[in-house]
Formats: structure tokens, sequence, C-alpha cells
């Protein structure tokens, strides 16, 4: 009698498997390589670039700490606020989605470290607690310092923004001083931990083309460097990096590459978020922590802000400012964060990861929320107090100060083009919570359990935002 | 493993009209969010008045505005009806001035007339509004911060080159000791 011949595979114990259970996953497609430009292709490979962009940067940065700790003591005649905060902050975000982490490649902090590195580096290793922990230090940081800001003052006060810069600096001095490369951007800097978020989401990414890698001899010369040309100096090994979060950028690796495999390619915004396979609950923790800052600055500039403030106080007796913005912020960081754990919670029911698996990876899909959120705040300041820029700098060159901000465009427009902004955000992360799921499970009803839970999560803070935003919002300067 | 291909056919079927509600939802959405918008910023902007003396001081009051960012011209607020005033403290002309320099160290808000002492911030102890934000006559310990400053980053840097150089010495002595003569 001969042997019927089993059909399925070896090991399985029918035809009948769940593909979600070994997903197959499918990488991100690859995109356009700018290197192939020529005009891009020269930049990069410039030894010029950086550093000629570092130069006036950290010339602007030494203005605003100057006029920061030694010019006008109010926000709205002093340029160093001016130009921090009306201008760089609300710029910032933008520059993250259009170019990855290019800041941190221009950033002066950066150009600090490495000169401090070149006379008096020690070049330790980064120490173990760094690696392990360096995200949730910086997400303490960012809300040590967003908490501050209202206490004590950071962004209305120049002196406290300058104040703000020197402990920067010394962090960065410190950290050039004694380790590696970029350490303090790295693990350490509150603004890398933000680039590093929102760069996921950005239309540009580097990458090496691993089929010229897989016969490199030049023993990892993009991260190791050469004699005469320094390696990554974000710990990033080009060959096996997926994801644009911690490159800023700086062609270091393409100056040493000596094959030529580096490349610079475009990609669907967002789309970084839809392949990560190996998402840190840090890191979506962070994104949470900035949707839940964005409502506390929201919320602490609306005019109903002060009847709430006069409500406690009648009804409780509670005057101290300090604590009642302590309980309101620990509140509106809490909610997003808090959410986001009760719908992955809901999620676990229903697919094949654990509470902990769903937090982390669907917190990046709520990333471009955050990035709607943040910019649609921002740009209220950039374009309701927009002159003040214009006109203390110009005071700096012995005009006449104005007596507050002109805005630059009407209410109208403001509120339009937050709403805008806002719906993009809320299309991206609905977009990216659908790709994610679709990416892992192909069953109907793991589908429907993953997505139901956080589109309800997207909605909330969709209309939490968009009534925020609604409401009448105060100046800052 | 089943291949690819096969799991793509157990698959949900993804076809392009999923994709294009997906798009037309975004777009929906949009409109929908600017058409909430739109009312209510044509309508009256109570809140925020698009120039002028900064809102945080007059009509929407913020707490954490500056103490000294208030209106030279607010009533009150003349430079001839503010008592206490050094009339020799630089800038502080004997002439008539339209407006006071918010700027000036010595501006008590204590000091000053005609304010309603019922304005956010500006009542005493007891207001839930107080907090350190600047203020023209808040103390700026320049020297003090910025000298230790200077003084502390110096101390890093002097340790961080002493440790390098350390390093360096010992590491040029083992490579001695290490292609010294041999017998």
């Amino acid at each position: 009698m001969p042997t019927s011949l089993s059909i399925t595979p070896k090991g399985r114990t029918g035809p009948d498997v769940d593909p979600d259970v070994t997903p197959d996953l499918p990488p991100a497609p690859p995109g356009r390589d700018l290197m192939k430009i020529p005009l891009v292709a020269k930049v990069m490979r410039s030894r010029w670039y950086p550093g000629v962009l570092q130069v006036p940067v950290a010339g602007i940065f030494g203005l605003v700490a100057y006029q920061l700790l030694a010019g006008p003591v109010t926000a709205e005649r002093n340029p160093g606020t001016a130009l921090m905060w009306v201008l760089w902050w609300p710029v910032l975000p933008i520059s993250f989605v259009l170019l990855g982490r290019f800041w941190c490649a221009v950033c002066p902090f950066g150009a600090l470290s490495d000169f401090v590195q070149k006379i008096v580096g020690v070049n330790r290793p980064v120490p173990r607690f760094l690696k392990l922990y360096g995200l949730w230090i910086i997400d303490a940081q960012f809300l040590a310092i967003t908490w501050s800001d209202h206490v004590w003052g950071i962004v209305e006060s120049p002196w406290g923004s300058g104040v703000l810069l020197l402990l920067l600096t010394t962090g960065v001095i410190l950290s050039g001083a004694f380790f590696q490369r970029r350490t303090f951007c790295r693990y350490l800097c509150f603004l890398g931990g933000l680039c590093s978020n929102y760069s996921r989401s950005s239309v540009v990414g580097l990458k090496a083309d691993t089929s010229i890698c897989a016969t490199c001899k030049a023993k990892a010369a993009c991260y190791n460097g050469t004699a005469t040309q320094a390696g990554c100096p974000m710990f990033n090994f080009p060959r096996t990096m997926d994801s644009a979060a911690n490159c800023n950028l700086c062609s270091n690796c393409i100056k040493a590459c000596p094959n030529d495999a580096i490349q610079i390619t475009t990609r669907k915004p967002m789309s970084e978020l839809w392949f990560l396979d190996k998402p840190k609950v840090e890191e979506s923790f962070l994104a949470m922590a900035i949707m839940g800052i964005v409502l506390i600055q929201n919320i602490t500039m609306l005019t109903v802000w002060q009847d709430a403030l006069a409500w406690i106080e009648a009804t409780t007796g509670i005057t101290n400012y300090p604590l009642i913005f302590t309980v309101a912020f620990v509140v509106a960081v809490s909610l997003p964060v808090g959410l986001l754990g009760v719908a992955a919670r809901i999620t676990a029911a229903g697919n094949l990861e654990n509470t902990l698996m769903n937090f982390a990876r669907f917190g990046y899909a709520l990333i471009p929320i955050d990035i709607a959120a943040h910019v649609a705040h921002n740009l209220f300041h950039l374009l309701a107090e927009g002159s003040l820029v214009f006109s203390t700098v110009a005071s700096m060159f012995g005009a006449a100060p104005a007596d507050g901000a002109t805005a630059l465009a009407s209410p109208a427009v403001i509120l339009i083009l937050q709403m805008v902004i806002l719906a993009l955000g809320v299309a991206g992360s609905a977009y990216a919570i659908r790709r994610i799921t679709n990416r892992r499970y192909g069953s109907l009803a793991r589908r429907r359990a993953t997505t139901v839970p956080f589109m309800v999560l997207l909605g909330i803070l969709s209309v939490l935002n968009v009534y925020l935003f609604m409401l009448p919002m105060a100046h800052r300067m | 493993m089943i291949p690819s291909k096969a799991r793509h056919q157990q698959r949900a079927p993804r076809n392009a009209g999923q994709q294009i509600a997906s798009v037309l939802a975004a777009s929906i959405s949009a409109l929908i969010l600017t058409t909430l918008g739109a009312p209510a910023a044509l309508a009256d902007p109570a809140g925020y008045p698009a120039q002028g003396p900064s809102a945080g001081a007059t009509a929407t009051p913020d707490p954490h505005a500056s103490m000294t960012g208030m209106d030279p011209d607010m009533p009150g607020m003349s430079h001839d009806e503010t008592p206490g005033m050094d009339p020799d403290m630089p800038g502080m002309s004997h002439d008539e001035t339209p407006g006071m320099d918010p700027d000036m160290p010595g501006m008590s808000h204590d000091e000053t007339p005609g304010m309603d002492p019922d304005m956010p911030g500006m009542s005493g102890a007891g207001s839930a509004h107080q907090h350190g934000a600047a203020t023209g006559s808040e103390a700026r310990p320049q020297a003090a911060v910025v000298g230790t400053f200077v003084l502390f980053n110096a101390g890093v840097l002097l340790t961080a080159g002493l440790m390098r150089r350390r390093a360096k010495l010992t590491a040029s002595a083992k490579t001695s000791r290490s292609s010294g003569p041999t017998k």
C-alpha cells in the first residue's frame, strides 16, 4: 500500500493554521534615493556640511542666550524669548516631519558637545543605566520642564529661559567631556526625545543598501569612522538601521563609507510607524505625555482656566497655585496615558499581544495627532504673536520696542489652520492604526478587536483637542 | 510556514474601495472640522484681541503674564502721578514722559495707583495666581548664576582634560614597556 503524503508542512497539526500566530510581516517598501540627485549628493558629501550651518546657528544661539540672561526682563520685549519661543519652537516640529531629525545636525548643543570632546574628551562608553533608562530620563525632563514653566516661569520669563539654557549647556559639556560621541543628544536631551518620536513621521530617512554592505571590507567605517572622518555620532549602524528616530542626517556615515552604500530615501509620511517591529513602552509613553502636555498648555491659556482657578479657590480654600497646577498637570498627563492603557487592555483580550505590547505598539500610531496638536497649539503663538520676532529683533538695533504683539493672521485664519492641521493629524493616526493592525493580523475578528478600541481613543482625543482649540485663547506675551 | 501569496489570499480582501473609503473619511473629517471651526472663528473673537497690548494683561488675563508686561498707557501709569519713584533713576526724565518703561527697576506694583486690585495676579498673598514669573522688580542674580555656570564647567573641562592626559600617559607607558629592548 503506498503511503499517503501529507499536504501540510511538517510539524503542523492541520491545514487550518492561524496565520496571525506567525505573521508574515512585509518590510517597508524602498523609496526614492535622493543621493542620486547630484546637488544633494554634493552637499551631503561636502566637508563643509553641516558645519557651515552650525556656525550661524551657534551665533544666533549665543545671541539668544545673552538676551535671555541680560536683555529686557519682560518676555514681549526680549528678542531671545521671541526668537526661541515664538519662532523656533513652533517651526521645530514642522521641520521634524519634513526633514526628520535634521535640526540635531545643526543644533549648537551638538556642535558644543563635539568641540568639548575634541579638546578634553575622555570618551568613556555610555553608562548602562543610560542605555536602559535614558528615554525615561528624557520623559521625566520633559514633564519637569513643562511643570517648571507654569510654576516658576520659563517661556514667559526670559531669565527662566536663560537658566534653562545654562542647565542644558552644562549637561552637554558634562556629557561631551566624559562620554563617547553625542551621548547627550541620544540619551539625555529632552528635545532629542521629541525629535525622535516626531521624526518617525518624517518623509525622509537614511538607510544603507544592505546588498553592498554584505560585501563591505571597511570594518564598519560608517559606524567606527576612518582616520579622517568620524563615524556616526548617534550610535547608529546604518546597515541595520530601520528608523529615522535617531539619525540626525549629519552625513558622517555617507562620508566615511567607501562603497557609496548609504542612501537618503523618501518615504510616505508616518510610514515608519506602520512597520515598527520593536516598539518601546517609553517612547509610547512619551507620545502620550506630550499629548497631555499639549492639553494642559491649551487649558491654562483659556479664559475658562481663570474661572476654574476662582472656583477651586472658592470651593476648597486652596490658593496655592503650584499645588493646583500640579494636580491639574498630573491629571492632564495621566489622562492620555491612562486611556491608551485602557485601550491596550481591551485590545489584548481580542488579539495576540498583551497589554504592554499593545500599549507600546499603538502609542506610536497616535504620534500624528500628537504632532498635529503640538503644531496647532504653537501655530497660535507663531501667528498671533509673531510680530514680536520682528519688533524685538529690531529693537536691538535701536528701533522703538512695540507695546505688544500684532497678529500676523486673523483669529479666524488661525483657527481654520489649526482645525485643518488637527484633521490631518487625526486622519494620520487613524490610518496608522489601520495599517499597523492590518500588517499584523489577517483575520477580520482580530483586526476589529484591535482597531476599534484605539479608534475610540483617537476619537476622544480628537474631540478634546478640537473643543479646546475652539475656545478663546490668551496670548502668552 | 504558509507562503506569503497563500497567506495574502487568506487575509480579508484589501481592495481599492477600502482605501478610497479611508481617504474619503479623512477628507470628510477635515471638512467637518473646518466647517465646525469656521463659525466660531468668524464669530466675535471675545477671547483674544489680535492687536494691541497683550491679552494676558487685559481682556483675558493670564496668571503667567509678567507683572511688568503691563500696558504703560494704562490709567494711573503716568510718570507724574507715581509716588515713590527715584527722580534720579536712569531714564526718569523730569520732562513729561509719554509712557513708562516697564523694564525699569524699582517699578514695584504696589506703588502704582490706578491699578485694578482685583486683576488676577495683582492681589495679595492669598491669590492662587501668584507664582514666580518674571517681574520688572525681580532681581536677576546674573553674576551668581553665570559665575557658577562658568566655574562649574571650567572644573568639568579641567577634570576631563586631566583624566585624558593621564590616560594618554598610561597608554604610552604601556606601549613603551611592551616595545622595550629584549635580552
